[in-house]
């Protein structure tokens, strides 16, 4: 054997070694890919329960809040206006009414409540049970992860921590407001502003594009779509060409509609009928042997709710707005959502 | 005559002894790093199979502890035909039939709900949505009062009382859920604003119209012994440091706790628990269903467990997955809580039908759908 052969051989010994050792990295590679293609598929899954957490909250709100009137122009007006309940707590008519017991639904150029063909103050689309299911729209509500959410506050713990040295040492003093607004360098006279407006851009960082749509099925009645997926929550490529977003899937083009569906076919989407009441806690008494014993000098005494002085009576109310008081996972597509 | 060649061999017609030991010993050394090169790859692709394959199964727990927390299999599985996958949908289960009522169907004008209410209806109605300023939702009671009153408040039983008063709508709707569903049902039915005690034939006192005891009493069945105080109470208060629990149809205690009294039962769960009244709660709500039965030997084993109890007025779903490393021996387990179909949506997403029926999922399309399918909760 030459040594010209010798070293062929060694070629051949290596270049088997290196292909064998290159295809189990290869293997390697792809099951990690594939482990993390299926965890991501398990974070949207995820997501979307998590979604479906954010409707009921965004149910049980709107059930009294973020009824102010908001003017054409993106502003609020500095009117405050309060509902009482889907279920009007006061006579059982739908609602949400305000306190004069109209409709809470769009203003004007001038702040003043749009009218129906009633004279009566309109409601807002997918809010309004007069319209039939079949055209009643839904509120489709996005959720990803702004860069600062509005009115945000500081992560920090102890605000007003006792200083351990210096002149006030060991004073409890309660200097600072607690909690304390998220400060980001900005100069105090924006300040105020930036506060109550936030960052809405995106956080490109955590992006995870997750949605729920709300639809209103009865007075109490709501079905929920939770989804993670790039249509953002449009149900069809019509919702996207009404909502002028077609620049978001490539444009108004076959092109564009195609990318639409493709998209829907990727995404996570599960439904949900919830029953909102106006029903929240109750309040528990106190009523030591009540009529009988010697102790009665409590009977009839009430324990407040969220009272801070001891156990017999609920703290941390969770629901003052209202409560989810049933859900249901839908196993089909319901025709409305 | 030619001369005679020479045959001696020529140096590099073969090996010296010493030219083969080396090359054999060098042969040796590269096939030995070759091999321990392989070897070493083999292991690690091995030990990242196997970290794949715990993924896997943790993944695939995880995704079945969020399907679960959603449909309820492991209280009812509505495609099975087999009778024990249904057992909760025996008398007086939470997955029972309740007394159906003429639906409450809303009509719907122009500008308003109307609910045809009456304070005569009995059983359950799925559409009627309790509202607040419904008069025959409120509870009207002496909220001082136990059992066995002498009525030196007055005779409540005037306002509303099981049978012949004015207002028994309520008292009637209460007696219904408890009887039928269990406590936990009786709390995931109910509003939570009410006050969880009625008035009606008490057999605990000879049907004597009373307050019903176990409803008042300190440490009788429903009733903690909360402070030894002895009148209605609020779901906070009936559930502060006790729970009310379901109980699967594999729990961990063996399928005897299945028993309409271990669903109708107090458990110390808050201050002033013990050790075996946790594990007798665990016994009772927690599920023990194996994912994996047929796995082969060498696979971890992986569990997915489920528990469902109200306390402090809170219905909690717990979420367990967990598996044990087949070689090393670790377990490895992750919990969680979290919110989804409540007990009244799981008995809605299921069709009618004796216990072994495979009746299967009942489909939902809208609210004026006509092709609905009916459900535990609709069957007129």
């Amino acid at each position: 054997m030459t040594s010209a052969h010798r070293q062929g051989t060694v070629l051949i010994i290596v270049a088997g070694i290196s292909s064998l050792m290159a295809a189990m990295a290869l293997t390697f590679l792809v099951r990690m890919r594939s482990d993390v293609e299926e965890s991501q598929a398990l974070v949207r899954e995820a997501q979307a329960h998590i979604m479906k957490v954010a409707a009921c909250n965004f149910i049980m709100e709107a059930a009294r809040l973020g009824w102010d009137p908001k003017l054409p122009d993106g502003s609020r007006s500095p009117i405050r206006r309060e509902g009482f309940g889907w279920i009007d707590v006061r006579d059982g008519q739908p609602g949400p009414r305000g306190e004069d017991g109209k409709r809470l639904g769009p203003v004007d150029a001038s702040g003043s409540p749009v009218l129906g063909s009633d004279g009566q103050p309109k409601w807002d689309q997918w809010v309004d049970l007069t319209l039939p299911d079949s055209t009643r729209p839904a509120k489709r509500c996005l959720m990803y992860v702004m860069q600062r959410p509005p009115f945000a506050v500081s992560p920090k713990v102890a605000v007003n921590a006792i200083p351990t040295e210096g002149p006030d040492v060991l004073k409890p003093y309660l200097s600072l407001p607690d909690p304390q607004p998220f400060q980001s360098g900005m100069p105090s006279a924006e300040f105020a502003q930036a506060y109550i407006s936030g960052n809405p851009q995106i956080d490109n960082a955590r992006y995870l594009p997750s949605w729920f749509r709300v639809w209103r099925a009865t007075p109490a009645s709501f079905v929920i779509t939770c989804g993670v997926g790039e249509t953002l929550g449009y149900r069809n490529w019509d919702e996207v060409v009404a909502a002028n977003e077609t620049g978001r899937f490539g444009g108004p083009t076959p092109e564009g509609r195609e990318m639409f569906y493709f998209h829907q076919q990727q995404e996570v989407r599960l439904w949900y009928l919830v029953e909102w009441s106006g029903h929240v806690a109750s309040s528990d008494y106190q009523n030591l042997q009540n009529e009988f014993g010697p102790k009665t000098v409590e009977t009839y005494m009430q324990r407040p709710i969220n009272t801070s002085q001891e156990s017999r009576s609920q703290g941390k109310m969770v629901n003052p707005v209202g409560t989810i008081r049933m859900i249901q996972r839908l196993l089909n597509e319901p025709r409305f959502w | 005559m030619p001369a005679v060649q020479s045959i001696r061999p020529r140096r590099d017609d073969g090996f010296s002894l010493i030219e083969l030991m080396i090359a054999i010993t060098l042969g040796m050394l590269l096939v030995y790093a070759a091999m321990a090169g392989f070897r070493v790859a083999s292991q690690s692709i091995t030990s990242a199979n196997r970290l794949a394959m715990e993924n896997s199964l943790l993944r695939a727990g995880f995704h079945e502890a969020l399907n679960e927390i959603d449909m309820w299999t492991a209280y009812d599985d509505p495609e099975s035909t087999i009778a024990a996958d249904q057992a909760l949908r025996r008398a007086q289960m939470p997955f029972s039939q309740l007394p159906t009522t003429p639906i409450i169907m809303a009509s719907s004008t122009a500008t308003a709900y109307v609910y045809s209410e009456s304070e005569a209806d009995t059983g359950w109605d799925p559409t009627y949505p309790w509202p607040a300023s419904s008069p025959r939702t409120w509870w009207r009671a002496n909220a001082a009062e136990w059992h066995n009153s002498v009525g030196r408040s007055g005779d409540y039983t005037q306002f509303a009382t099981i049978g012949g008063s004015t207002h028994p709508w309520l008292f009637n709707q209460m007696d219904m859920l408890h009887k039928g569903l269990g406590y936990y049902g009786f709390c995931d039915y109910l509003p939570p604003s009410m006050l969880y005690a009625y008035i009606g034939p008490d057999p605990n006192q000879n049907n004597k119209i009373d307050m019903v005891r176990d409803f008042v009493n300190a440490g009788t069945s429903f009733r903690n012994g909360d402070g030894g105080t002895s009148f209605a109470q609020g779901r906070y208060r009936c559930t502060k440091d006790t729970s009310y629990l379901l109980v699967p149809l594999k729990p961990l205690g063996g399928t005897g706790q299945i028993t309409t009294g271990n669903i109708r039962n107090i458990y110390s769960t808050g201050v002033g628990t013990n050790e075996g009244a946790i594990k007798g709660f665990m016994d009772r709500s927690l599920s023990s269903r194996s994912q994996l039965t047929q796995k082969p030997l060498h696979w971890p084993e992986i569990k997915v467990q489920v528990a469902r109890y109200v306390s402090y007025n809170r219905f909690v779903t717990l979420s367990k997955i967990g598996f044990t490393n087949s070689i090393s021996g670790q377990p490895l387990e992750l919990s969680f809580t979290a919110i989804g179909t409540t007990l009244r949506g799981a008995r809605q997403q299921r069709k009618p039908g004796a216990q072994g029926s495979g009746a299967g999922w009942a489909k939902w399309w809208g609210p004026n759908e006509i092709d609905n399918d009916r459900h535990l909760d609709y069957n007129p």
